[in-house]
């Protein structure tokens, strides 16, 4: 099965020798044991029947009803999930040949939970024909507007995985907005959300065990030629390989599987990331190899977290969510990879990347943007709804109004430009200091650490006088930047690992959240408008020192441009050129780091003007650092202040967070950009 | 941003006129003209209708309609938004003479305080049990709105209901689990700390479930654990979310547990169960009239 003849340098002789079967066998010993101990405790009564109760249950004994029906199915859904899982990852990871791919970073999960949505609020007939159907049709229309969206670039992998993780946030984003508004109805969909195993009969178990071994099949008949995808583009080219058809075939067997998995039990992303990158790591080399073993240990690894989590739940009020779970423990385990993980091959092809003819007059589009960003300013400002005897209509506000406009407007109006602004320049540094246009202050996982922190202060008891907010926010974002720089010091911050980190920490945090919003808490709506990014919480005070550090951070990044020029151009010549690359990094890093907690903390995590405004600002021209960072920050402020506009008056009285209609309107205006390139 | 500071004449005027409601309100008592209450929290709008109070504003009234019910919002009553986020733009235009909020939204109180007297009232979070805690909530309410005897009344019938109840259910030996779907194989159990848990303490019945519960007196746990007592019987209280009551058909483990089997699971009318005084007594009413003409006298 290995093709001595198409390796490329013959691997390090100790490489040769490892093997995942040890990893396997250890991860299967433990699992033996957790299961033993989990029937043993939750069945202890029926010690002695339990092969009978496994095999024909008497159904008059509702403990082995419960035994056949409930916990044997619900190990072998963990299982198939996680086998099928891990080969949807690994068949993602080999097609767009990115170790960071996986059946989320396609929006596959987010777009089969926003089927689903839809379906449970508008056409609740709908289900009746099956729920998995539905979240299948979601799953597939997702991945064809990410394929269409690179269809141009023929299916080029750094721009798959960017339309996916767009169409992923857009995805989330109007998840959001549903999901506040409806929540009392939507309880249910939130368990179903963070991936729960329970199950009730064996239909899921046989929808699994059939669908996996249709993909098993075609799997090993695509495993040679994708095999060849492991040389470089050109010399598998010259091999006479249609490499369009060959992915679409890859990819489409990974959707496929995922949307059966994410249909059945939820979304349980982690699994597809963790398990081939574990796999690779622990010795698997060829890609029949890779899927094997990913596949065993993804089974194993799901298998262990909900082992895990039936052991803790009759100790919580709450349910622990397994898919949830995987990710709460999946983060630290990514964290202890990722040094060992060995990306330098796999690093995105900068050939492939996104080159665009510079604007011929810059100055030009920066004035008009400058405009665009006072007409925003005044029309959030002016133009709302007032109130009269006969209710609520929409009118510009009189000069007499004028106290009300500065008590109740102008705070959220700055705060949402001061936020536009603080996480455009951060999503300008980074994605200049990466390389990579997929870098922005979320996938770094700052916002994920000032989040992580605000929710641990909503989970303590209420009365805790001296906390608030800001500082719990803090500690989190400091624990996030004290991480980030511990696992990449020693590597010297290689761009790539730095957003492994960075996506490791925002896992962690979407396992906090689907745990406390799936805990039916009814705090929850709270967490979710925060979440969102709201500026409702804005104050004349708040909002001034706001200001004031936007612009301050501003101010301080504009002269580094010089660094922002020569930095993309890579370290070797960063360095010839005289930039000291470690510390400019460091320096830069911090940087964002401050521009990101300053921003969270007043508008929430949902940064995707972050990933937005600097793109937004190469599409029209703006190429050169400076030029790009001027026009980032105004498209950020624009796009920030038009948001909480629309936020606070297209639903009034009820309003909706500005950053959440910011990633609608934004995410629109990208994926149309996208199309262009 | 010259702009961004209040001038210190209008704080002098904000001051003066905070102070002016202040004296309208406690004058109105008195007086004819009804203060305009507004409401941020379901249990404090349905505790001011219960006291014969129009509401000026209550939080997301196209949700009350759907999860409490009764007591129906008046016509006249604005709606200001989100319960956890009321529209202060539109509160501002017009402001109510008293804002009642809830402690889950305390983190916001002092900023509303610029605009309207605001008054904390809430049954959860205050250190006593529910049916203790929602008493001094009605209380709290009367006296804000001047309607103390209007409180004192529905109290003492409540009490009653609940003493006519603890009658009504003194031969029902059965364990009971009160839950309600949140999908096909989850349920809320509801237990100690919050209303049905007051139902269980104030009548002879006996919950079944004895787990522990959340700071709102329920647990979500999987159906599994309705079989941990299997001579228990089960009330469930709706809605069911969309399409549950079709998925249970298909469900082995609801169609085999005991109390299923043998046909001890009844239903009840949505309500509340967060509520004040006029939801338990809805609770009370609705489980005693679901229990007692069904409660099987089995050895």
């Amino acid at each position: 099965m290995s093709k001595p003849s198409l390796q490329r340098p013959p691997p390090h002789r100790a490489l040769l020798r490892r093997s995942p079967l040890g990893l396997v066998a250890a991860m299967a010993a433990l699992a033996a044991v957790l299961g033993y101990l989990t029937l043993a405790s939750q069945f202890g009564d029926l010690a002695g029947h339990w092969w009978q109760a496994a095999v024909a249950p008497d159904d008059v004994d509702i403990r082995q009803v419960v035994l056949h029906y409930t916990f044997l199915p619900r190990l072998c859904v963990a299982l198939l999930s996680g086998a099928a899982l891990a080969l949807a990852g690994c068949l993602m990871q080999q097609v767009l040949r990115n170790p960071l791919a996986s059946p989320a970073t396609l929006g596959v999960a987010s777009g089969a939970q926003l089927a689903l949505v839809i379906a449970t609020l508008w056409g609740p007939s709908w289900l009746l024909a099956g729920r998995e159907w539905i979240a299948l049709g979601g799953g597939l229309l997702a991945t064809l507007v990410v394929l269409s969206l690179s269809w141009r670039r023929r299916l080029a992998p750094m721009v798959v995985v960017l339309s996916g993780m767009v169409v992923s946030l857009y995805i989330s984003a109007l998840n959001s907005a549903l999901l506040l508004f409806h929540q009392e109805s939507l309880a249910g969909l939130f368990i179903w959300g963070s991936g729960s195993l329970s199950q009730n009969n064996w239909e899921d178990t046989r929808f699994l065990l059939a669908r996996l071994l249709i993909a098993l099949g075609l799997a090993f008949i695509l495993l040679r030629p994708l095999a060849l995808l492991d040389l470089e583009e050109e010399g598998a080219k010259s091999l006479g390989i249609s490499l369009r058809n060959l992915r679409i075939a890859g990819l489409g067997l990974g959707i496929f599987i995922t949307a059966c998995v994410v249909s059945a039990v939820g979304l349980i992303g982690f699994v597809g990331l963790a398990a081939p990158a574990i796999a690779r790591l622990a010795g698997a080399r060829t890609l029949g190899q890779r899927l094997g073993w990913s596949m065993a240990i993804g089974a194993l690894l799901l298998l262990l977290t909900d082992l895990v989590v039936q052991q803790l739940s009759p100790l919580t009020a709450s349910l622990l969510p397994t898919g949830a779970m995987t990710a709460a423990l999946g983060a630290p385990l990514l964290l202890w990879l990722l040094p060992r993980l060995k990306l330098a091959g796999t690093r995105p092809q900068p050939s492939a990347g996104l080159t665009l003819p510079q604007h011929a007059d810059p100055h030009r589009r920066l004035w008009l943007l400058g405009l665009l960003a006072v007409v925003a300013v005044v029309l959030a400002l002016g133009f709302g709804f007032s109130l009269d005897a006969q209710g609520a209509h929409p009118a510009w506000m009189g000069w007499d109004q004028l106290d009300l406009v500065i008590d109740w407007r102008l705070p959220r109006v700055v705060t949402a430009a001061a936020a536009g602004l603080l996480l455009a320049a951060a999503g300008t540094l980074l994605q200049r200091m990466t390389g990579n246009p997929m870098a922005s202050p979320e996938v770094l996982g700052i916002s994920a650490g000032v989040a992580i922190g605000v929710i641990a202060l909503m989970l303590l008891p209420l009365g805790i006088a001296p906390l608030s907010g800001g500082v719990t926010g803090f500690a989190g974002a400091v624990a996030a930047l004290l991480l980030l720089v511990a696992c990449n010091r020693r590597s010297g911050f290689v761009p790539e690992r730095l957003l492994l980190t960075g996506i490791a920490i925002t896992a962690l945090l979407d396992a906090l959240r689907a745990i406390v919003l799936s805990s039916n808490d009814p705090r929850a709506q709270e967490l979710l408008a925060w979440l969102g990014g709201s500026t409702y919480y804005a104050s004349l005070t708040s909002a001034s020192v706001i200001a004031v550090v936007a612009l301050t951070l501003f101010a301080i990044t504009l002269p580094l441009s010089r660094w922002l020029t020569l930095l993309p151009l890579g370290a070797p010549t960063a360095r010839a050129l005289g930039v000291d690359v470690d510390r400019s990094r460091l320096v830069l890093l911090a940087l964002v780091a401050l521009l990101t907690v300053a921003a969270t903390l007043v508008v929430g995590p949902l940064s995707f003007i972050g990933l937005l405004a600097p793109h937004m600002a190469r599409l029209m021209g703006l190429h050169r650092a400076r030029h790009q960072l001027l026009g980032a920050g105004l498209l950020g402020i624009v796009v920030m202040v038009l948001a909480d506009w629309l936020g606070r008056n297209l639903f009034f009285p009820y309003q909706l967070p500005a950053g959440l209609i910011a990633a609608l309107i934004g995410g629109m205006y990208f994926m149309w950009g996208l199309r262009k390139i | 941003m010259p702009r961004a500071r209040p001038s210190r004449p209008a704080v002098v005027t904000r001051i003066a006129l905070l102070v002016g409601v202040w004296l309208l309100l406690t004058a109105s008592t008195q007086a004819a003209a009804a203060p305009r209450i507004a409401a941020a929290n379901w249990s404090s709008a349905e505790t001011l209708i219960a006291l014969g109070i129009v509401p000026y504003a209550v939080a997301d009234i196209a949700n009350y309609r759907k999860w409490v019910r009764v007591p129906a919002i008046p016509t006249e009553t604005i709606d200001m938004g989100l319960r956890n986020q009321p529209n202060l733009e539109l509160l501002a235009q017009r402001p109510p003479d008293l804002l009642l909020t809830s402690a889950l939204f305390v983190r916001d109180s002092a900023r509303l305080a610029r605009l309207m007297p605001v008054e904390i009232v809430d049954n959860f979070y205050t250190g006593k049990d529910y049916f203790a805690g929602t008493c001094a909530m009605t209380r709290h309410i009367g006296q804000l709105v001047g309607r103390e005897a209007a409180a004192e009344a529905l109290i003492t019938r409540t009490e009653a209901q609940l003493a006519a109840a603890a009658n009504a259910l003194a031969d029902s030996p059965r364990p009971v689990y009160v839950v309600q779907f949140s999908d096909a194989q989850h349920v809320r159990v509801f237990g100690a700390g919050g209303m049905v848990g007051t139902l269980f303490e104030r009548t002879p019945l006996i919950n079944a479930w004895q787990g522990p519960t959340n700071g709102w007196g329920f647990a979500s746990v999987p159906i599994t654990r309705l079989a941990e007592h299997p001579e228990a019987r089960i009330v469930v209280i709706k809605p069911y979310p969309r399409n549950v009551a079709a998925e249970l058909a298909d469900n082995r483990v609801w169609q085999l547990l005991p109390a299923v089997r043998a046909g001890r699971v009844s239903e009840i009318e949505p309500v509340w169960t967060f509520g004040g005084l006029s939801s338990l007594s809805r609770l009370t009413h609705e489980l005693v009239a679901a229990l007692h003409p069904a409660a099987p006298e089995q050895p």
